[in-house]
């Protein structure tokens, strides 16, 4: 019963630690795979933001500024369409401000001062940022002297790839489950021979301080030490209560001739 | 009546736990690692495949509207360089060829509905990853796609997936799946050991203590009744049995019989058998919980200042940039010897608690930061709580541990910090990439304030109270002037202390990046050479601290280290590949590993040879030298690597390094001597 208590202990700790680090790492592993796709599908945008990039480029170097591009919009509405994967693309001012968009929704209010920040602050040409569902990918253009001139903002709903991502967490969970099982198993029969000596004590503890046995050989070490500990402890015990004994004794010697006196 | 021997069944429990706990972490780790790599090779190829199809669809809709405009197929021009430029541009794409007449194969990308890892052949998924994870690429998918004009199909674009770049991608997932592994399981090493402490082996330790009390004769009230189970009803039975000795000797005692009174003071039997109530543990986990709030910043510090930068700031973008981490270790420096003196006044537990305020009013500062002004001021203020904090819990170790473990309890202070350092700079980076900078800090406040509850939990009252009065009194006095009239502790701060920042901060912190930069390494192999030294002295330290106990001779290890630092150092002389400077790093973290907690430990020895020093005190003046060689590392290596290139840098930076070493150990050698003489 008592090397029942012990055990559970230790199993219980041992698992919450597994379970801990697992459940961190399975958290943790989700956003790495939302965030590997995200930079995936980013990529995938980035094919038609090159595109662009190339034919803004091309009307910088014949001097036509980018809001003067005939048919700019038509064009960037039928490169949003080749790729089912974009939802929308926005092209913008170096201070942000849009100039073109494939809709009249462009960026949403609440993500513009995010999406804006970020575009315009990182160091690389291509930025990516997820907010609200929504995934936007960055392209900064620079004009001929390398200048920043704007930013195309291609955005995709993550909805697209979201089933994906469901689905590994679903899967990694299963397994990692399944991991907490095994360990568990294998767990049970390491704990059992690591803390034998260990049950030992707790048998002499629980077999209560006055009764144990002097014969110690069949403890292990440490319990056998601890043994000698209760022991030693004993003696001093019983000199205590012998030395009480006599006291008592003599007292009520005393107390019987006082009476006797009386 | 003599023990014949001695255990300690704490530490007798606590290497079986760690044993059993290793394993199991292990198993758990590596099963799950190959899980993951798994789920996600098979899981992101569609994506690469996908990216393939659009490149391909590129190609195909191009030609189509040169096709549209009258040019026929045939006399097609620059092709080949657009195709080139493409491939060399979009690196999932091996191969991209336009070829005449219909393709003979169309293949579906994207699946639509994922087998689960059970329908799925498991094995041979394992066995794909394996391969890949070993570098071995196979071919994963052609893409084609029949160019029309006209409405007749006259050519086609075929697209190779690149599985050179899956092989990368998957390396890549793998280490990060590693790293990540190894911040959990530091985080979940934590967790063991505050909860088998607190369930497991103290109920026993509490049990050793009575047994022992009761050995030599003190038959009083002991601690550990209340903690229940079997231990704490052990306990309560020893207490029962001297309570029945206690009222007998009472009842004679009131019976006039004056030798009970000295029997009872003989087996202290009105006594109650207090043990020091305070362990290294307890400042364990709220420092740890802290380290992590504090350093999910890390990684993306400069890249959050560059995305708030106004033009109204102090100074030019570029040097706004790096000013909060700069601010930060200037407020760390300054507040330091200022945090200790309150220490030395308050006690540790409230000085911990009151340092979180600054601490979090700055994560706070950070959230609602709309300017780097801002953001370096917000980092100010939680460097003065950073600085409370850590010198509270690192005096709070100091004053309690004994002898026997004191380079061991240091040892915990250097490996929570260097444990949460990496568990807080990959979870923050993490974090910071799902929910966005700004929400980072909601999390370090959140931390925080679990934090300063587990530290109002853990943290012993009693600590830096016991000794506040003669604290109160040698405060009074000025402890920087008596130190440093101290030969032995300026002489461990100039040639130990300080060189060893040196070597960390100029030469791993700046030289390691930009010399295997200059070698072609990738930043991510950069980023994982340097990870390398806290990996090897997190486990490697508490052992090397327990041999410096068991030594008892930290200076004399602290000499060698210093000269071995400097020694491997020369390894990079005239050898120049990324492996030999992976191989130098792994050497400095194992050395470095035996002079972190020595180096603390002697500095305090020598220390304590000063009259009305206390250990805070010499902490604090310690640390502020520490820092002050932390800046000057890089400065040094920089000023270096401007006038000689990297191989003598290292050469005549570890020469020094080595040099300093021995005339410390030359001084010390000849101090002793001449100490014993005069004794």
């Amino acid at each position: 019963m008592m090397g029942k208590e012990l055990y559970l202990k230790i199993l219980l700790s041992c698992w919450l630690v597994v379970f801990t680090m697992l459940a961190m790492q399975l958290s943790l592993n989700a956003l790495k795979f939302k965030s590997l796709v995200g930079a995936a599908t980013a990529s995938q945008m980035q094919v038609v933001g090159s595109t662009i990039e190339s034919v803004v480029d091309r009307a910088e170097q014949v001097g036509l500024p980018l809001e003067e591009i005939d048919g700019f919009k038509e064009f960037i509405q039928r490169e949003a369409a080749s790729d089912t994967t974009i939802e929308r693309i926005s092209v913008l001012s170096p201070v942000g401000l849009s100039i073109f968009q494939t809709d009249e929704f462009g960026i949403p209010d609440q993500h513009k001062k995010a999406v804006i920040r970020r575009v315009f602050s990182v160091p690389d040409q291509e930025s990516t940022l997820s907010m609200g569902g929504w995934l936007y990918s960055g392209r900064l253009l620079y004009d001929s002297s390398g200048a920043v001139m704007g930013a195309i903002v291609l955005t995709a709903s993550e909805s697209k790839f979201m089933p994906s991502i469901i689905f590994v967490q679903k899967n990694l969970t299963i397994i990692y489950i399944t991991i907490i099982m095994l360990i568990t198993a294998i767990l049970l029969p390491a704990i059992l021979s690591q803390f034998r000596a260990v049950t030992s004590i707790y048998m002499l503890l629980n077999k209560g301080v006055l009764n144990q046995d002097p014969k110690l050989t069949n403890h292990p070490r440490e319990s056998s030490l601890i043994a000698e500990k209760i022991s030693v402890g004993n003696s001093m015990f019983r000199e205590a209560e012998k030395s009480i004994e006599s006291m008592q004794e003599a007292n009520q010697v005393i107390d019987f001739e006082k009476a006797n006196i009386k | 009546m003599k023990i014949s021997g001695s255990i300690n069944i704490e530490a007798s429990m606590s290497s079986r736990l760690f044993f059993i706990t290793t394993i199991s972490m292990l198993a758990a780790a590596t099963l799950s690692i190959l899980a993951t790599v798994v789920e996600f090779n098979y899981h992101l190829r569609p994506f690469l495949i996908a990216k393939t199809e659009t490149v391909a669809h590129k190609v195909k809709n191009d030609i189509e509207y040169a096709l549209s405009t009258g040019v026929p197929f045939s006399k097609l021009k620059g092709i080949d360089e657009f195709l080139n430029e493409l491939t060399r541009e979009h690196l999932e794409v091996r191969s991209l060829v336009v070829l005449p007449g219909p393709a003979e194969l169309k293949q579906k990308t994207v699946t639509e509905e994922f087998p689960t890892m059970v329908s799925r052949d498991a094995v041979q998924e394992l066995r794909k990853t394996i391969s890949v994870l070993v570098g071995s690429s196979e071919k994963v998918a052609t893409i084609n796609s029949n160019i029309q004009s006209e409405g007749v199909v006259v050519g086609h674009v075929s697209a190779d997936v690149n599985p050179d770049y899956i092989v990368a991608q998957m390396q890549s997932v793998f280490f990060d799946s590693f790293v990540i592994l190894v911040a959990v399981a530091l985080v979940a090493l934590q967790v063991v050991v505050v909860l088998t402490s607190f369930n497991i082996t103290e109920p026993l330790r509490r049990v050793e203590f009575a047994l022992n009390q009761r050995a030599r004769g003190n038959l009083g009230f002991y601690y550990g009744a209340s903690s229940g189970g079997v231990p704490g009803g052990f306990i309560e039975q020893l207490n029962s049995l001297n309570d029945n000795l206690r009222l007998k000797c009472k009842a004679l005692t009131a019976n006039g019989v004056g030798s009970a009174l000295s029997l009872a003071k003989k087996y202290r039997l009105n006594e109650k058998c207090e043990q020091r109530e305070a362990t290294i543990i307890d400042a364990r986990i709220p420092l740890f919980i802290f380290c992590v709030a504090e350093e999910l910043q890390k990684s993306f510090m400069p890249l959050f200042v560059a995305e708030h930068y106004q033009p109204s700031d102090f100074f030019d973008k570029s040097i706004m940039i790096g000013l909060p981490i700069s601010s930060f270790m200037f407020v760390v420096l300054i507040a330091t010897p200022f945090g200790a003196r309150l220490v030395d006044t308050f006690g540790n537990r409230r000085l911990f608690l009151v340092g979180l305020i600054p601490a979090v009013l700055g994560y706070l500062g950070c959230y609602m930061a709309s300017s780097a002004n801002e953001i370096v001021f917000s980092r100010s203020l939680t460097a003065a709580g950073y600085a409370v904090i850590t010198i509270s819990a690192q005096s709070y170790i100091a004053e309690i541990f004994v002898k026997e473990n004191r380079a061991q309890g240091m040892a915990i202070f250097v490996g929570v910090l260097m444990a949460a350092t990496m568990c807080g700079t990959a979870i923050g980076g993490i974090l910071a990439d799902w929910i966005g900078y700004k929400s980072v800090f909601l999390v370090s406040i959140l931390l925080a304030s679990v934090a300063g509850v587990m530290g109002y939990l853990m943290l012993s009252k009693k600590v830096g109270l016991v000794q506040k009065q003669s604290n109160a009194n040698k405060v009074k006095t000025n402890s920087i002037g008596i130190l440093f009239r101290n030969t032995r502790f300026v002489l461990i701060i100039l040639f130990c202390a300080i060189p060893a920042k040196i070597v960390l901060t100029g030469f791993l912190y700046l030289f390691v990046p930009i010399y295997l930069a200059s070698l072609d390494a990738s930043q991510t192999e950069i980023g994982r050479v340097m990870m390398l030294y806290s990996l090897i002295i997190i486990p490697i330290s508490p052992l090397a601290s327990s041999f410096a106990d068991k030594l008892n001779r930290n200076l004399s290890i602290v000499i060698v280290a210093t000269v071995l630092s400097g020694i491997t150092l020369l390894g990079l002389y005239q050898s120049a590949s990324t492996a030999s400077v992976l191989l130098v790093v792994a050497i400095l973290g194992l050395v470095h590993s035996f002079l972190k907690a020595p180096l603390i430990i002697a500095a305090m020895e020598a220390a304590e040879l000063s009259a009305d020093i206390t250990r805070t005190s010499a902490l604090s003046l310690l640390r502020t030298f520490e820092r002050l060689g932390s800046v000057a590392g890089p400065v040094l290596v920089a000023v270096m690597l401007v006038w000689m290139d990297f191989q003598t840098t290292a050469a005549i930076l570890g020469a020094s390094i080595a040099l300093v070493g021995l005339m410390m150990g030359i001084i010390t050698f000849a101090t002793r001597k001449t100490n014993l003489l005069s004794t």
